[in-house]
């Protein structure tokens, strides 16, 4: 579970296409399910550097002070994932000071300029603490009943997705192959998921192999989320999901889909 | 059972029957790769898809925006071999749940043959979209036989819509059609008996033998473009199966 939320965080940035991140974040000391969250006490701050041109927001206001700075340049103090005071020095062009205001909860929001979708946009929770009590810890969620091997909310919004074998449908139960082609489940599915900007109901059933060249970003990244067998089921609501295999009969699946699409 | 007419006055076919001894099962595609279903698994599975209106038929009257994707409409010109091809994607695409695409046959069959009006066979017209793609009606008007059409632009767009996997069936092989039919590949069909291509959609029923196959002559044809086959005649004598297809989400 560690191994898969280090990946989640890794994920949290953007990538050029030559494979470096173009905006990058102090990674966190620990990481902390079931979101990326750092720790900025009243004495550090919280540095943003990015390749790329950026809007940077803080939701909630009035907590962090967020200050534009050119790069390159050096800056010396202590840093929220630093233990002392150093002086760092940072390349990229586009850089950001977080400093904290107030003590409570906020989420960064990192826009790449030009953004087209909502994984583009990088998120950070921060929690601004200093001298004085620290917010309450979250309670510690109840196990669901329905099995949820692998969350998955790297899928933007409320999306479905089933990735197949095509060579391997014979394979598959006879109420496996009804089930995707099922008009009961697609009238769910074409209510209940989220719309594209031309109106089209977000859920797929591809392939694995399928040419993606003119698919959109939001599903380029479903198809490369991780997977341990075929065919396989991510569910998302665009902050959590599920990801494992596909649900042998349509019953099965409903509860699943119910859970994170709505009833 | 609706009577259908299959040689309606005014509306013309196309198929010229592939020759096998010339152009063999696997000459230029990968020859059907999947397990056949037994046959003794037939009923039952097509149960399961009747209960559950899981058929391609089904996806077909959803498919665009929640209504009946279009029949295309070969419009007296002998070009069934390239509409029956274009039918399958569509299948395909609604299957996938992709966004309608209103894709035009007469861009395929045009550029194959040079802007005459002749006649072909299935695997001919899937075999070049492998390769081409085939555009939307946007970049060819339906019906079009305008040289103007063929554009950069056009072949760009059609880049987009290309067959990715595909499997040369054996002619006449039934297990290999109802293997497909029961796993919702559709089947691009040539039937000598009536000369003229078109795509099997749906297993209807085993005994009689039934199929419902989705022509190209327009919505008005049969049951809103569709029609049964029956027995020996809905067994064709050229089968080429799409099972997938690039993603183009425009």
């Amino acid at each position: 579970m560690r191994c898969f939320f280090a990946l989640l965080l890794m994920l949290s940035v953007c990538q050029a296409q030559d494979g470096t991140e173009q905006i990058r974040l102090p990674i966190s000391k620990e990481v902390v399910t079931p979101a990326a969250i750092t720790e900025l006490t009243e004495e550090s701050i919280f540095v943003i550097e990015a390749d790329v041109p950026c809007i940077v927001l803080a939701s909630r206001t009035g907590f962090v002070a967020v200050t534009p700075e050119t790069g390159p340049l050096r800056i010396r103090g202590k840093f929220a994932d630093g233990t002392k005071v150093e002086t760092r020095a940072y390349t990229a062009k586009h850089l950001w000071i977080i400093d904290a205001v107030a003590k409570g909860e906020v989420e960064l929001l990192i826009v790449p300029n030009g953004a087209k979708a909502e994984n583009e946009v990088v998120r950070r929770t921060l929690i601004v603490s200093g001298s004085g009590p620290r917010p309450p810890t979250p309670p510690t969620p109840i196990p669901d009943p329905i099995p949820t091997p692998t969350p998955t909310p790297n899928i933007a919004g409320k999306r479905m997705l089933v990735v197949y074998e095509s060579k391997d449908l014979t394979k598959l139960l006879p109420t496996q192959i009804a089930l995707m082609s099922s008009s009961a489940l697609r009238a769910y599915l074409n209510t209940h998921c989220e719309k594209s900007s031309k109106g089209h109901p977000e859920y797929n059933f591809w392939d694995k192999d399928v040419d993606l060249t003119n698919a959109s970003a939001v599903w380029k990244n479903a198809m490369a989320l991780p997977r341990d067998s075929l065919p396989w089921l991510y569910v998302s609501n665009g902050t959590t999901g599920y990801s494992g295999p596909l649900p042998k009969t349509e019953e099965e699946l409903m509860p699943i889909l119910k859970k994170y699409l709505g009833d | 059972m609706t009577n259908l007419d299959f040689s309606p006055p005014g509306y013309s076919k196309g198929l010229i029957p592939r020759n096998y001894a010339k152009n063999p099962v696997g000459y230029n595609s990968k020859p059907f790769d999947l397990p056949l279903i037994p046959e003794d698994e037939w009923e039952d599975r097509l149960q399961i898809l009747l209960k559950a209106k899981a058929q391609l038929s089904d996806l077909r009257n959803i498919g665009m925006n929640g209504s009946p994707i279009p029949s295309r409409d070969q419009n007296g010109k002998g070009y069934c071999w390239a509409h029956s091809t274009i039918s399958a994607m569509l299948a395909l695409r609604a299957l996938m749940n992709l966004p309608y695409a209103d894709l035009s046959a007469y861009a395929v069959a045009c550029i194959i043959k040079n802007y005459r009006d002749q006649g072909g066979w299935g695997a001919e017209s899937l075999e070049w979209v492998a390769e081409n793609g085939c555009p939307t009606s946007e970049f060819w008007p339906q019906q079009s036989m305008s040289r103007s059409n063929d554009t950069p632009a056009m072949r760009e767009n059609a880049a987009k819509y290309k067959v990715k996997e595909w499997m040369d069936g054996e002619p006449r092989n039934k297990q290999q059609l109802v293997t497909c039919l029961l796993l919702n590949i559709p089947v691009v069909s040539d039937f000598n008996w009536w000369g003229h291509s078109v795509c099997s959609l749906d297993l209807v029923s085993i005994r009689p033998f039934r199929t419902r196959i989705w022509n190209s002559w327009g919505d008005g044809w049969g049951e809103n473009g569709t029609g049964i086959l029956e027995g020996s005649r809905a067994i064709p004598d050229g089968m080429i199966m799409p099972r997938v297809i690039n993603v183009a989400q425009e």
